[in-house]
This record gives structure tokens, sequence and C-alpha cells, in this order.
């Protein structure tokens, strides 16, 4: 990963996989600073595996190519260290061996179900939603969420880069935005 | 060996078979082979390597301005920019939006080709977040309406807030500069609006935006200039009368408004007028019209806000239905109706009266004799010598001045006995200044206010703070000219147009006074109309007035006649227009 120019006590980045049938795989980043005001944004262009990359990489080409190439591709571009970057795709999680800060799943029962390969237990309605396989729940501001095991510190970190957050900060708004603007993007 | 070596298969078991009596039969003859060398060609297998090439995914991407995302990264200094905008304090009324509301996006307009720029918008918090991270101080929790009302000026160069009166266009502007103050992308605004309503603006401002400096324009002309060249203050509040005045002044300013809000901006529908031009010319680079009624007679009203806002973006001689599309994206309209489900319902009541018998007598009289001196003007007459006689008709109609009989009065003052003793508030609008003392007079028991031309400014606030406050007042006598913009009366359940305006849009303000947010009941409207005479049939004229504005702002067909010609004025009495004379009337 390039170094970052800026550094920011206190920027989030939010990271998505957005898959369209019409346009295929593409990668949003957007990184705000803590009141929700955005400071970069980076998308990549789609990208369509071919039907032999399906069947060559099987159930492990979700995290490699959401993790692996089109997260770490996106967090390559960007200028400012962020205290973490929140997910709400399970596989882009696969990204974090690239980078030195936390990369945190918000957990539900939709991001789990659709990684079966990465996922330990059937969630049950009204229970919590259980950590994919490989990952250990955390707490993001009251929301389940999961880090890699792999990387046992990013628990204690993401408890405490949280501390400075607005209490009614929102985790799930941003990826809307994303959505909005990676759609505007590719209706150029 | 070149020859390919045939091949055939043999069995090589060797069969044996043993006797019983130990007799050795003969073993079956091995058969002779021999192992002949050959070379075999070797194809060797193909590998197919697939990878996906990271240097091929292409990313797209952009950094914010500093001074609009990162005003927080580093310490709590206010973005850049020469105004320093204290935060708001920590004891804030905390706004509580309605869980489950959309939340507002800021969309960008059509006109903002640029991609990034599209993204600049798009990518902006929704104003919910905004608020609530920020922690702005607000009076109230804005209704979800005027949240889109602020997410559709913020991203506008040009722009015009057109709704219905009453629903808060004032909050919503004010709202918007604090946004775009707090983002640092307006250092220098200028409010312009009619002299009455400065101090409401300025009411408005402290109760949205107290942390907003704002410099009344006033003063002699010395200290106007002074006022005028202020950087350290972020909104300047002016009249139109001193704009006019100081149009020079302005002209000769080194430094652009970021921001021009143009309040009641129907008052530059004359495109050639000197108010008009002096606004015109002040240098700007965001422009906003606030009007409940961006056309009052025809489409060429709209245009001439245009002007303002966009030259060149619409033309005079397009059809209402190409007009709506040039303009959709710079408008935005809203009504009572549509979004404000929960505000009480207007009560219309027509009242046609007939004239009292005196009454009668005298208004024949003046409208017989009335046509027989505009028939004799021939080619001479004009659209002003017809309206002379309408206002004299008019003034018949309220009362006889010759008896001082009135209809209207007498069924006033039946109307008013029931409500006033059911302790109800009421106000009263008419066009002339005299009517409203002759009626203050007969209505002394009531300790009718008034709020007119005659009024003096200063004591215009004290009178509605007395009608809102004090019991014993409990009917306000308002002329249109003073009191159709800018008041908030919704204290007031009953509403009495005495005579009618020439224009529905007028009407439509005033009654607007008090069926606005914050009404407790509904509002009851009575029409005096009296049977028979001029006011009959202008009434009809304000009816082809409502279709044109319908056209523009809703779906319904297009009338052929956008505007009220000369023809229909003079038509009121059944006169012809002279020949050479083609202008609109009104």
């Amino acid at each position: 990963m390039s170094a970052s120019n800026r550094k920011s006590k206190n920027a989030i980045g939010f990271l998505t996989i957005l898959e369209s049938s019409e346009h295929g795989i593409s990668g949003g980043y957007l990184l705000l600073n803590s009141t929700g005001r955005p400071i970069e944004f980076h998308c990549t262009a789609p990208v369509h595996p071919s039907r032999t990359q399906e069947i060559l990489y099987g159930a492990t080409l979700k995290p490699y190519l959401f993790g692996e190439i089109l997260g770490q591709t996106l967090l390559s571009q960007t200028q400012t260290e962020p205290l973490f970057v929140c997910t709400n795709v399970v596989e882009v999680a696969t990204a974090r061996p690239f980078v030195s800060y936390p990369i945190v799943v918000l957990l539900s029962e939709n991001n789990v179900k659709s990684a079966p390969s990465l996922r330990i237990d059937e969630p049950t309605p009204g229970q919590p939603v259980p950590a994919p396989l490989g990952m250990v729940s955390v707490q993001l501001m009251n929301q389940p969420a999961a880090v890699l095991a792999d990387h046992p510190s990013d628990r204690q970190l993401m408890n405490d880069r949280c501390k400075d957050l607005h209490e009614s900060f929102d985790f799930h708004e941003p990826f809307e935005r994303i959505r909005d603007a990676v759609e505007e993007a590719q209706n150029e | 060996m070149n020859a390919t070596p045939t091949c055939r298969t043999m069995d090589l078991r060797l069969h044996c078979r043993v006797s019983t009596d130990n007799s050795q039969p003969a073993l079956v003859q091995r058969p002779l082979t021999h192992l002949l060398p050959t070379n075999w060609e070797f194809h060797p297998t193909k590998i197919t390597s697939l990878h996906f090439d990271r240097r091929s995914i292409t990313t797209y991407g952009f950094t914010f301005p500093d001074s609009v995302a990162n005003s927080d990264l580093t310490s709590d200094s206010p973005p850049s920019g020469e105004i320093n905008i204290p935060s708001a304090t920590a004891t804030n009324t905390r706004l509580a939006f309605r869980a489950g509301d959309r939340p507002t996006k800021i969309r960008p307009p059509r006109n903002i080709i640029k991609l990034e720029d599209r993204l600049y918008y798009l990518l902006q918090p929704p104003l919910e977040t905004i608020f609530t991270n920020r922690s702005l101080e607000f009076p109230c929790t804005p209704f979800a309406y005027q949240l889109e009302g602020v997410g559709f000026l913020y991203p506008r160069h040009a722009a015009i807030l057109a709704d219905e009166m009453g629903l808060g266009k004032t909050m919503q502007a004010i709202t918007t500069v604090r946004l775009l103050a707090t983002a640092g992308e307006v250092r220098q605004v200028l409010v312009i609006c009619p002299k009455p309503l400065v101090t409401n603006w300025q009411r408005e401002f402290a109760q949205w935006a107290p942390e907003i400096p704002v410099t009344i324009i006033e003063g002699n002309r010395k200290r106007r200039e002074w006022l005028w060249n202020m950087t350290d203050t972020l909104v300047k509040l002016a009249n139109y009368e001193i704009v006019m005045r100081d149009k020079l002044l302005l002209k000769e300013m080194e430094s652009s408004f970021d921001l021009v809000v143009l309040d009641e901006a129907q008052r530059i529908k004359n495109q050639s007028s000197a108010t008009s031009r002096a606004i015109r010319s002040i240098k700007r680079h965001r422009s906003w019209a606030l009007t409940g009624t961006p056309i009052e007679n025809s489409s060429e009203d709209l245009c001439s806000i245009f002007d303002f806002l966009s030259p060149g973006t619409v033309r005079r001689d397009w059809k209402p239905q190409r007009l709506r599309q040039a303009t959709e994206d710079y408008l935005l309209r809203r009504t009572k109706r549509k979004v404000l489900k929960e505000l009480p319902p207007i009560l219309y009541r027509d009242a046609q009266l007939s004239l009292t018998s005196e009454q009668m007598k005298t208004y024949q009289m003046a409208e017989d004799e009335g046509v027989v001196r505009l028939a004799e003007l021939g080619g001479e007459i004009t659209v002003q010598h017809v309206f002379e006689l309408i206002l004299r008709l008019k003034q018949i109609c309220n009362f006889d001045p010759a008896t001082d009989r009135s209809s209207k009065f007498e069924r006033l003052f039946v109307d008013l006995e029931e409500l006033v003793a059911s302790g109800e508030k009421a106000i009263v609008f008419s066009q002339w200044v005299k009517s409203l003392n002759n009626l203050k007079g007969r209505l002394s028991s009531y300790c009718p206010l008034e709020y007119h031309g005659k009024i003096a400014t200063q004591k215009r606030d004290d009178v509605i703070q007395k009608f809102r406050d004090d019991p014993r007042h409990q009917v306000l006598l308002i002329s249109y000219g003073a009191g159709s913009v800018g008041l908030n009366l919704q204290f007031a359940s009953y509403v009495f147009l005495f005579d009618r305006w020439w224009n529905p849009a007028v009407e439509d303000q005033a009654i607007n006074r008090a069926h606005r947010i914050g009404a407790k009941g509904p509002v009851t409207v009575t029409r005096f109309l009296t049977q028979g005479t001029v006011e009959e049939r202008i009434d009809e004229v304000l009816r082809q007035k409502r279709k044109i504005f319908d056209s523009i702002f809703s779906d319904n067909d297009t009338p052929k006649n956008a505007g009220l010609s000369q023809q229909e004025i003079f038509g009121l009495f059944d006169l012809r227009v002279p020949i050479g004379s083609t202008k609109s009337a009104a």
C-alpha cells in the first residue's frame, strides 16, 4: 500500500462492493470525517470474472476478488489513513493483511448469508448474528460486527478508536452514498 | 525404423496338463518373440494459466477540498473564510427526526455536468446527519418538506423557492445559508426584501441561525456606504428601496456577493423597471428567488425572475409547456395541501351580497356616467381611464359616499359579533385605507387595530404584538399593500376580504397570514362580493388568472390566453380597445 500523505485522527473508511447484472462488479470507497463529511472517494471500473475463473476459484472467488483485488486496489488509492475501514461485505475483510488498520465487517443476516464459505452457523432470527469463520465478534457502537481473527489486536484497536465518535453515527448510511455515487459514475 | 510396426495380439499363457498316471505330456512350444526398438512421438499437454490482472483495474477518485470536508479533522477551527461562525452551544435543543423518515439527500441540479461536481453533492451526508452531528441549534425540528427545500437550495446557484405562503420559505433559505456558511461556501450573503419584512428577516435569522451575524443596511448615505463595505458580517439585509438608492455604490463594490437572496421576488416581475435593473446589476455567484407567486399575471413574470437568476435560460415567446420544462429543475413549489396534510383546512365562504338600495342608486349612476364619459373619450381612451372608473365603483361597493350605507359592513358586523363573542380573532383586508378607517370607527367596540401604509414602520411590530397578545384587540384591519406578505398571524382563525384584489395570488398571500404553520384550527375566509357589480366581473377575471398559474405549476391543460389583456379590462364595461393599443394591461 502506498504511504498515506495525510493523517487523520478521526477519519473512517467505508468500503463496499456493488454487483450489477448490467455493469458487473465494482468497488467503492468513501472516507468520512467523524461528522460524516466526505474526505475522499474512490471507485473502480466494473470487473467481470470469466466463467473459467468462477470455476477455478470456486468458493474463494469472492474473497479473492472483493478483498485482495478490488478492496486492496481501492485502499491503496487513499491519501488519508483511516482509523479503521468499515464494510458491509464479509469477503472484503480479506484485504486486511494488506493494510495497517482494522477492517471491520458490519454483520447482518443478509451479508452473512451471502458469504456461505465464511459462515459457521445459520443465523437464527432474533439472535445475534454469529461471526463468520476466521473472524471474531466486536461491537461497533452497539452494532454487531467482526474483525479477522488473524489480527487479534484489531478488537482492542476498534474499541479504542470508536471512543470519540458521536453516539448517533450511522455506519450503514454511507454505503447508500457510495451506491448512489457509483451508479452516477457508471451512468456517465 | 521407419515402417510402422504391425501389432497383433496372442495369448502368451503356457498351457500344461498333468496326468494321473505320472506321464508327462509334451509342453506346448513357446512362440518365438523378437524385441523391436521404435521411436514414439511425444506431444506435451498444453497448460493454460488464468489470473486476474490487478493492474488492469481502473479506478476513479477524488479528494474533497479541505475547507469543506475536513474542517474538524485537526481542530475546532472554523472552515477557511473571513467570518468566524461560533459553534452552537452544548445546550442545543436536540432535533428529533422521526424514525422511518427517508433521509434528505442533496441531489445535484441537472446543469452540473462534471462528474466530480455531481459526486461532490451526492456524497454529502443526509441533512439529518449534518444537523445532528454538528449539533446545530434549531427552535424546533423542521418538517421533512422543509429539509427537502434546504436540500434543493444547497447545490443550486440559481433557484426559485416558490412554496405556497406559510410553508416557511424564509426558514428554509436561512437554514441553507447557515449550512453553506458552515461549509465555508458562502462568506458574503445579501438578502433583499420588502421594507416591512426587514425586521421579520432579522427575527428569523436570530431564531434559525443565531450564530450568524446580520447587518441591516440603513441610515444616511455615508453610513450605508460603510455598511455595504463591511466584510466582517456574513449576512447583509437590505430592502428594495435601499438597493435602488444605492445601486451605484453596489456597482462600485469590488467584491461579489457569494449569494443574493430575493424575498418576494415578484417585485422584479417587470424586467425593464429600475428595481429589476438595479438588482440584476449586483455582482454575485449565486442567486435565489423566494416567492409564493412566481406568476402573478402572466408567464412573463417568471421570465423576469429568470433574467435575475440565470439570464438566457428562458425566452418570453415560449409556450407554458416549454417554459415549465425549462424551469422545472430550478424551481421548487409545494402547496400546503400537498405537504402539510395535518394543517387545518381553509373554509371559503363566498358572501354574495346585494348592495343596499342607496348604494345601488349611487352605483348605477356612477357606472352609467362613467361609461358614457369613457365612450366620449373615443380614441383617446386609455386603460388608466378604465381603471379609475373601476376603483370608483369598487369604493361605492364598500361604502356609499352619499349615505355611508354598506351592505358589506352590515354583514361583517353580524359575523364579527358572533366570532368575537366566542373569543376568536379576525383579520379584515381591504384595498383602501379610507375603507379601513371607516371600519375602525364603526367597529370601535372591538378595539380594532390598524396595519397599513399610514402606520409608521417602527410601530407595525407593536401592532402585531398587541393583536397577538392582548385579548381586548380581536380585530385587525389591514391593507393588502402593507400586510399581505411576511406577517405571521396564525392565531387568527377568521379572514374577511372586504373587497377583492386584482390578483388572486395577492389574495392568497393575505389569507395565508392566518393559514400557516401554527394555525390551531380551520381558517374561515369570507370573500365579499356584491352582485351585479364590477366586483362580480372582476371575480371572473381572477378565475381566469388562476388557470394561468395552474398551467405552469400543475398538469392541468394550458389555457389559450396566458395574460390579462387590455381587451379584458375594457370588456368589463363592454368597451373596445382603441386601435394601436395592444399592450398587456395588468
